[in-house]
């Protein structure tokens, strides 16, 4: 996912190495092509580390139909795992 | 038994359990607000325990106790005439979060409310989309076939999603 190196086109780059990584977690060899294209660039860097944050943050924040008032019957903590 | 690897561990049990654990805090304050800042809190201060010791298993426990401590805590201090944040639209500076680590990826307040927003003016259809795959865990694929599109449309959807979210915290 090389794509040209306009700053939009390296953020897109970006956007879906952190999606692959998500979908693919166990995969070395999508790692060893992101630490390839993460070393080719600072921009690179940037802008992975810039995506890295966004979806850290999306992942603290509500859903829209999110309603923590509206317990289901019988809802209770999780068990220890 | 399941142990953490990496902050990013952390940051996902949140997405996974976030819905579980903001009902487990609003069940104590009462109040959706509230409950939402408590378990962003309790991510500040669980990750920093996570990087000094490294690893930490029983994450989703740990993580559960933390919230309903803190929640008891804020709920006996009379919480709900302390706001933990100013609404970012009235001029007043955000209150910095209680616990910040060396490392870089701190949580700001103001970024979760820029980020917030841009995830509200989402197009329902690319918000839902991105929901399904960011915090339930989707496949591509699934959400594709759950809402009759195809699977380069649903790519496109999140990444559309992403890029907001990217401009929204890039905005000078």
């Amino acid at each position: 996912m090389a794509g040209g190196d306009t700053p939009d086109s390296i953020d897109q780059a970006a956007i879906g190495w952190v999606m692959a990584l998500h979908d693919a977690p166990g995969d070395a060899r999508l790692r060893e092509s992101l630490a390839v294209w993460l070393a080719a660039d600072p921009a690179h860097r940037t802008a992975y580390a810039q995506a890295r944050r966004v979806w850290l943050l999306t992942g603290l924040l509500p859903p829209a139909t999110d309603e923590p008032n509206a317990a289901p019957a019988g809802s209770c903590e999780p068990r220890s795992s | 038994m399941d142990i953490l690897t990496s902050e990013d561990d952390l940051g996902e049990v949140f997405a996974k359990h976030g819905t579980q654990l903001r009902r487990a805090a609003h069940r104590i304050v009462g109040d959706t607000h509230l409950a939402e800042d408590l378990v962003q809190d309790a991510y500040l201060r669980a990750k920093e325990m996570a990087c000094a010791q490294g690893t930490m298993a029983h994450p989703l426990s740990y993580v559960h106790r933390m919230v309903r401590n803190l929640a008891i805590d804020r709920y006996r201090r009379g919480a709900l005439e302390s706001q933990l944040f100013e609404p970012e639209d009235s001029g007043v500076q955000v209150a910095a979060p209680a616990a910040r680590t060396p490392e870089a990826m701190a949580i700001d307040r103001q970024e979760l409310a820029l980020v917030a927003r841009a995830l509200a003016g989402l197009p329902e259809r690319v918000r839902r989309v991105f929901e399904l795959y960011r915090l339930e865990g989707r496949t591509q694929r699934e959400i594709g076939a759950e809402l009759g599109l195809s699977a380069a449309t649903v790519n496109t959807l999140i990444r559309e999603a992403l890029d907001r979210c990217r401009a929204a915290l890039s905005a000078p």
